[in-house]
């Protein structure tokens, strides 16, 4: 009984890792993720934040999932995630001055990042405390490892080099003076999440060749679900040009 | 009746909840952040201040006027320096903050930048010591060399980083603006170290 107990909460935590990874598979959350990812430190730091804010309003949220109306739920979750998010923009301000400061503007506004709305209101307001913790942490700790492998991909090829909390550090020589300056622009983090998901989509088409399955990459990142293309194939077929 | 008696109950239980819990954090890491964010003006300070043996984060006055708020670094009991800061809206990607520090011989002693969005790479380069190292030393109430080189070929005495026009002209412009600011108030800013020695 406990077994399978801690089973299905294993299998809840590391769905947010892989198959269902908030960054690359859901691509959820994108403001954060493409704004501050502009070295490995700070998206571990956003990815950190993230993860504590997940995980406390999923377990607030599964235990008040009775008591709270359903007609006032989104203010009643709202108000859980701001608070949250507050007391993490104090701590860190306390605690980690520089990396706060580095933030700036994106710790308020984890408030509107869509992953924890989307949490609490598709799993943590249907499920038990003990599965929404899981599916918390895993969500979190998914979205800390995407913005920390997007962060480190900028930073490496954007100026050349790649810190860790200033202790561990190393730069590539190779980039010193001729840094590949887009790509810590903004627009920057566009071509890197494009090319990581990209990658990602072969890894998984080819893991799913070798168990002789077929790969359906997720609704979401293709343009299956956009009506525009639909409508293009209909005319297509109307038009006198195919006839 | 009994329903919207319910949904309000609930919110406002929420809402109390929320309230109760942020206090405490508050409560909790108010020294924390007061204590960092000190820190951090404190070192700031230290870098564009000449030597000194108080504390410049306290010692901090105003002009009459209200037009310049500054620093004073003092040495035995006498006025050794002072900083302030200068605000650019006109940077590339945002604000610039800067804090200047000026010795009691009219030189300036220094310039960090304090905060800014250049952009990464380029603009942000204004924070390098190539760059900001050239404000150092030179004279505060004559100010004509605060000029980029290529706008005024003749006076200027700043080189601009390449491909950072914007920036750089941001931050000249900025310590030339704080700096006749200074030197409009250089007696008002005297008397007040004097005052300090006599306390």
């Amino acid at each position: 009984m406990i077994s399978a107990g801690n089973r299905k909460f294993g299998s809840q935590f590391l769905k947010g890792l892989w198959e269902e990874n908030p960054i690359f598979r859901l691509v959820l959350g994108m403001c954060p993720a493409l704004a501050v990812t502009t070295s490995l430190e700070n998206g571990l730091g956003m990815g950190v934040a993230v993860t504590f804010v997940l995980v406390g309003s999923n377990v607030v949220i599964a235990a008040l999932r009775k008591i709270i109306p359903s007609k006032v739920r989104i203010p009643c979750f709202i108000v859980v995630i701001a608070t949250l998010v507050t007391v993490v923009d104090l701590l860190m301000e306390g605690f980690a001055h520089d990396l706060h400061r580095r933030l700036g503007i994106f710790i308020p506004l984890i408030v509107v990042n869509c992953v924890i709305l989307g949490r609490a209101e598709t799993f943590a307001s249907r499920n038990p405390v003990w599965m929404s913790l899981a599916d918390g942490l895993g969500m979190g700790v998914g979205f800390t490892i995407g913005l920390a492998v997007l962060g480190a991909l900028r930073e490496m090829v954007g100026s050349g080099s790649l810190t860790l909390w200033g202790d561990i550090s190393w730069r590539i020589a190779f980039y010193e003076d001729q840094s590949l300056i887009l790509l810590i622009l903004p627009a920057g983090g566009f071509v890197a999440l494009g090319c990581l998901v990209a990658l990602i989509n072969r890894v998984q088409s080819a893991l799913a060749q070798r168990n002789g399955k077929m790969f359906v990459s997720p609704e979401d990142l293709d343009c299956r679900h956009c009506i525009i293309c639909r409508w293009g194939d209909m005319t297509d077929e109307q038009s006198p040009r195919s006839s | 009746m009994k329903e919207t008696f319910r949904l309000i109950l609930a919110l406002t239980g929420v809402c109390v909840a929320s309230g109760l819990m942020l206090a405490v954090v508050r409560g909790v890491t108010e020294a924390p952040i007061n204590k960092a964010r000190r820190a951090e003006k404190l070192a700031a300070l230290n870098l564009v201040l000449p030597e000194h043996d108080n504390d410049p984060y306290a010692d901090r006055h105003q002009t009459a006027d209200g037009e310049l708020a500054f620093h004073v670094a003092g040495r035995n009991g006498a006025l050794a320096g002072v900083a302030f800061e200068v605000r650019s809206h006109n940077g590339y990607g945002g604000d610039v903050l800067l804090l200047v520090g000026v010795t009691c011989s009219n030189a300036v002693s220094g310039v960090v930048v304090l905060e800014q969005s250049e952009t990464p790479g380029l603009g942000a380069r204004i924070a390098d010591a190539e760059f900001i190292s050239q404000f150092q030393y030179r004279n505060a109430v004559e100010t004509y060399w605060c000029r980029l080189r290529q706008d005024s070929p003749q006076a200027g005495e700043i080189d601009a980083i390449t491909g950072a026009t914007i920036s750089s002209r941001a931050v000249a412009d900025a310590v030339a603006r704080g700096l006749s600011r200074f030197s409009s108030h250089t007696e008002e800013i005297l008397r007040t170290g004097e005052r300090r020695a006599d306390r």
